[in-house]
């Protein structure tokens, strides 16, 4: 209580050093609350993708889909060596012009690699698709609540009835968007949205976006990628590695840019502390001389200017987080109705922002209490 | 009278404090005859101290100044400004070392240690008393005086327990709670004596105790002081221009130009002492020199 009563001597001063701090704190749990959020989605994406290929059309770029591809490329994917089985899949938006939030997927799935998939989906309600389903549909946890979807009853697909038979556990990644419904069903509704041209030429019941590989037991994927690539013509086929080339390090360009912002409004608020606790010694020379001269230590005195700073950082990191707090949910709330949250406020950011603001606070702490500490007392006392 | 009244009873007060911390006797020396030996507690020697201004521009403050403070005694040091009395005061409380010459306090050489040995000393065998009160300005009556018995090490129970008690001992117990802004000059001198007497040291450097306090309350913190050195034993130097702190000394050393001119027995304490030096409950060592003290 002492210690804060000297941090509020100066009130007005205090509150802004204070506030200095609030303001970077917030930057960073807010700006890290996003990054937080996609790591997730990007780390959901490394454990999907860490044990398939995905092969799609030649003309497709990494990761992006190109024209579709015949479903008959299975057969001839699954004759290369390696391969444990093959799955021809849709992927596509649910909205036929994307909204703002919308990355809400329809998933269409033979499901001839279910048994292989290692990325475990639970249920919350009903039951997973199966192979004979038509006109059925599985939800992920957040599309479920932006169609209002229950077991049971019916929700539009792009203007198709469909019966929700299962409603997926979240996973904090790319299942809570998707809508999973039998690869006929995803054909018609794929072939539905081309040109009428481009439908007379196609037959629904031919075509996938992509087909999904799963490999061998001890045969790694990325070269599987590179013979599929080789042997089966007209297709692209991409290993775990153009998911962490292209998606993980984009992602991490990303993430130093956030925490990079943060940091240097957190820099800003530590050289106002730096600023105040320095002014404060300057301010307090006549104290600090009395209370050498009754004996305190120069680890006394450091130790107690360093109090002060760090409980500057302190105040004003919680303050921050707790700003960031309501500011995230506020925001979470708003895109509510797209069924998108986009900030995760997780336990390590909120402790790992209140500590590095405690942690500024003493750095910034440390040459105003050197100072104070080496004071000569006499010349201290003589100070008016 | 008032005031007068007021001081003996607080001065009572710190003697009925006191009485077991001289039970224990050991900063007693008192003979089986309860005549007081002479021991010094402080020697300097040839102190010198330079203040450095501008490149050639200084002043020396000491310019070989030897004293020797005997245990138990209460001495003044006077002299005008500038004469470098309370240079010397800070050269004998550690507050600051000499450029020359040597300080031992009870034995020891002290003026050439490092700077934690130094504040240990500070801490546990010395106690200040400044003309500005110097209480920190955030810190309660109680908490000011607690704070020297934290510094020295006590838990922070212990040490508001012995701030209490010291504060009581000054009859400010019922100020324990106020903020040096709220008590008057006197008040908060009395508080800096408290917080002085808290460690229990060995000596009490004051530096113009009374020279911001009206007639009466320096009256009071006076005699305070003296209850105190008589009850105790504390060895008490107060650097002062005021001639009532000189007459209630036992000594008083004059300086000029950096250096001691002369001492002197107070005459007013020589009669006193005389008077009621007998009939002193538990009389401690004054350190007065037998010698001096008329037959």
């Amino acid at each position: 209580m002492r210690l804060l009563r000297n941090v509020f001597r100066r009130k007005l001063r205090a509150f802004l050093t204070i506030f200095g701090i609030t303001i970077g704190v917030f930057t960073l749990v807010v700006m890290g609350s996003m990054a937080e959020k996609i790591n997730l989605l990007v780390g959901g994406g490394t454990r999907y993708y860490a044990d398939k290929v995905t092969v799609l059309d030649a003309s497709s770029t990494s990761m992006s889909f190109g024209t579709p591809l015949p479903v008959s490329k299975v057969g001839e994917i699954e004759k290369v060596a390696g391969v444990q089985a093959a799955s021809a899949g849709i992927t596509m938006l649910l909205e036929k012009e994307q909204s703002a939030m919308g990355m809400d997927m329809i998933i269409g799935s033979d499901l001839r690699g279910s048994q292989y998939e290692s990325f475990k989906i639970t249920y919350t309600t009903g039951r997973a698709l199966r192979t004979d389903d038509r006109g059925k549909v599985v939800v992920g946890a957040d599309i479920a609540k932006k169609l209002g979807a229950e077991v049971g009853k019916t929700v539009m697909l792009r203007g198709v009835p469909f019966e929700v038979v299962g409603i997926m556990d979240k996973t904090l990644t790319a299942p809570d968007s998707s809508a999973v419904v039998s690869l006929s069903d995803a054909q018609a509704l794929f072939v539905e949205d081309l040109p009428e041209l481009v439908q007379k030429q196609l037959q629904a019941d031919t075509i996938a976006t992509e087909i999904t590989v799963y490999a061998k037991k001890g045969v790694d994927p990325d070269e599987l990628a590179e013979t599929i690539q080789a042997q089966v013509p007209g297709v692209r086929a991409d290993g775990p590695k153009a998911f962490q080339e292209t998606v993980v390090s984009s992602t991490k360009i990303l993430n130093s840019i956030v925490f990079g912002v943060a940091l240097i409004s957190l820099l800003v608020g530590g050289l106002s502390v730096v600023n105040t606790m320095t002014m404060s010694v300057f301010e307090r020379t006549r104290e600090i001389g009395i209370r050498k001269a009754i004996g305190a230590s120069h680890r006394q005195i450091i130790g107690q200017f360093l109090g002060e700073s760090a409980a500057i950082g302190l105040l004003g990191g919680v303050a921050g987080l707790v700003l960031g707090f309501v500011a995230t949910l506020v925001l979470n709330g708003a895109f509510d109705s797209a069924g998108t949250a986009l900030f995760l406020l997780t336990t390590r950011l909120a402790l790992g922002a209140v500590a590095f603001a405690v942690a500024l606070g003493l750095v910034s702490g440390l040459y105003p209490s050197w100072h104070a500490a080496r004071l000569n007392p006499v010349a201290a006392l003589r100070y008016e | 009278m008032a005031a007068i009244e007021r001081a003996s009873q607080g001065a009572s007060t710190v003697g009925g404090m006191m009485e077991a911390h001289i039970a224990d006797g050991h900063r007693t020396t008192t003979t089986s005859k309860g005549v007081v030996t002479m021991e010094a507690i402080i020697t300097a020697k040839a102190l010198r101290k330079r203040y450095t201004l501008s490149k050639d521009n200084y002043v020396d403050a000491l310019r070989g100044a030897d004293v020797s403070i005997r245990r138990g005694e209460m001495v003044a040091i006077m002299g005008p400004s500038g004469s470098g009395k309370s240079t010397l005061l800070h050269m004998l409380g550690c507050l600051d070392t000499p450029d020359a010459g040597t300080v031992e306090l009870q034995g020891r050489r002290v003026d050439n240690l490092r700077n934690s040995r130094i504040n240990e000393i500070r801490r546990n065998e010395m106690g200040f008393i400044f003309q500005g009160y110097n209480l920190v300005p955030t810190l309660t009556a109680v908490e000011n005086v607690a704070l020297a018995a934290d510094y020295a090490g006590h838990p922070r129970k212990e040490a508001n327990r012995r701030a209490q008690k010291a504060l009581e001992a000054v009859g400010l117990r019922d100020r324990a709670a106020h903020r040096p802004n709220e008590l008057s000059g006197g008040q908060q001198q009395r508080v800096a004596i408290a917080r002085a007497l808290v460690n229990e040291p060995v000596v009490i450097m004051g530096d113009e105790p009374t020279g911001n306090l009206d007639t009466q309350s320096s009256a009071d913190v006076i005699a305070m002081m003296r209850e105190v050195n008589l009850t105790t034993g504390t060895t008490f130097v107060l650097v002062t221009h005021d001639p009532d702190v000189a007459a209630a000394c036992d000594r008083i050393v004059h300086m000029r130009d950096g250096q001691v001119l002369c001492e002197e027995v107070a005459a007013a304490c020589v009669e006193r002492r005389a008077a009621t030096g007998s009939t002193a409950k538990g009389r401690p060592a004054s350190g007065v020199d037998p010698a001096l003290v008329p037959a």
